[in-house]
């Protein structure tokens, strides 16, 4: 019997996930209908998602800038395991009152990605901080450069999984940065 | 598009919010000149704290267990485990010793502590000029909360309770409280490990200790 149940939850876990019959639901229904290669769900209420492959990004937040008018915030994760950048569009729609997180996925090396500024004229900010602690490069960004770091951090992506922080505190400070006799530059967590 | 039913929203009209433009009543502004100025004069008046003010730590030293919970939670990584020697015998356990220049008073570690030994107090007040001996002050293992309760009947300005924190060539701390009392103590080492013997005088003590202890359980 659990021989038999098991592959049938992997079968229900591969099926395309059912999309409510709410708002959020259909907006994302509209959304796929236009934009077959994305794949969409509906977190809870007012919190869709969707996930793109990296080479469509931009045509799709072109077509979802239709519903979606502002862009909030370009976040970035790392995963370092799997040598990829996972950028996350977070775009906020007014008149749905829905927050869509646009999920895409770039490799580690070399990563790079249209620039969504002819869209969203906001995302040369976002783009400049995801260049700058992420090392991803924006095609048609014109001021991807020294942003917010000092000249001494920039180009070293403090950001990425593989910068450590306290070696490269330790270089600049010196070995043992406490003022007292106890040294407090080890992490015990 | 026409499938999507639209949230429904109430809209304050704008002639509810936009004033009219006046001449006259920026000088209503004037009357506050014949009013009691709201200010307190702080060297001749007091202010309370909250009475749950998050000030500096207590410590009551028999009952923390030095589990370290409270350097794991600390998000400033303020609190260091510290061996300590009093009367010649050393604590069983560590217990923390937090950094002042570090803490950021978010009272995790007293959230945090199992055991309840670790507490803090309404004291807030702590100023020290510049010099290495003064700024030991701001690195302490916080003393018994009875101690703190009764400095600050006495002073009742929620100042530290040390004035001043001595510390010898040979590891010796020495409390200066303000009330003239005096904590003594010796730091042997930081860690969570046991410190080992640096010096041939230490471990002479320390097996006396040990011996005692085993005397006394
Ligand atoms: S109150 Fe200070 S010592 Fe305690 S956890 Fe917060 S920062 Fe760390
Ligand atoms: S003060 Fe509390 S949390 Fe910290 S070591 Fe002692 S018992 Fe553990």
């Amino acid at each position: 019997m659990d021989m038999n149940e098991k592959p049938k939850v992997e079968e229900k876990a591969q099926e395309a996930p059912q999309l409510p019959e709410t708002r959020e639901g259909k907006l994302v229904a509209e959304m796929l209908e236009k934009a077959p290669y994305a794949e969409g769900s509906v977190r809870r209420e007012r919190r869709v998602e969707f996930k793109v492959p990296a080479d469509r990004i931009k045509e799709f937040l072109e077509l979802a800038s239709e519903k979606f008018e502002m862009l909030m915030q370009i976040s970035v994760v790392d995963w370092i395991k799997e040598g990829e950048f996972e950028l996350v569009y977070q775009l906020w729609s007014v008149g749905e009152t829905t927050h869509a997180f646009v999920r895409t996925r770039v490799p580690r090396e070399n990563a790079k990605l249209p620039t969504v500024m002819d869209i969203w004229p906001v995302a040369e900010t976002y783009e400049r901080e995801a260049h700058e602690f992420f090392g991803i490069v924006f095609e048609g960004n014109p001021r991807l450069g020294p942003f917010i770091l000092e000249p001494r951090e920039y180009e070293k992506h403090p950001l990425r999984k593989d910068f450590n922080t306290l070696a490269y505190a330790k270089t600049i400070y010196g070995e043992d940065f406490d003022r007292y006799d106890e040294s407090k530059t080890n992490y015990v967590i | 598009m026409e499938s999507v039913e639209k949230p429904k929203v109430r809209v304050v009209g704008e002639e509810k919010v936009k004033l009219k433009k006046s001449f006259v009543k920026p000088w209503l502004g004037i009357k506050y000149l014949f009013k009691k100025p709201v200010t307190i004069k702080i060297p001749f008046e007091k202010i309370e704290p909250a009475p749950k003010y998050r000030g500096f730590h207590t410590l009551d030293w028999k009952k923390c267990v030095g589990c370290n919970f409270c350097g794991q939670i600390c998000p400033a990584r303020a609190i260091e485990m510290t061996w300590i020697e009093v009367d010649g015998k050393m604590e069983k356990r560590p217990h923390p010793k937090v950094d002042y220049g570090r803490c950021t008073f978010c009272q995790f570690c007293v959230d945090v502590c199992p055991t309840g030994a670790l507490g803090f107090s309404e004291n807030y007040y702590l100023a020290a000029g510049g010099l290495e001996e003064e700024l030991e002050l701001f690195n302490w293992v916080p003393i018994h909360p009875d101690k703190v309760r009764e400095i600050n009947e006495k002073f009742g300005d929620y100042r530290f309770p040390v004035v001043k924190i001595e510390k010898k060539a040979d590891g010796t701390y020495v409390y200066h409280l303000r009330d003239g009392d005096k904590i003594e103590f010796k730091i042997l080492g930081y860690g969570l490990r046991p410190p080992k013997k640096p010096t041939p005088a230490k471990p002479a003590e320390k097996t006396e200790a040990e011996k005692k202890e085993g005397e006394s359980s």
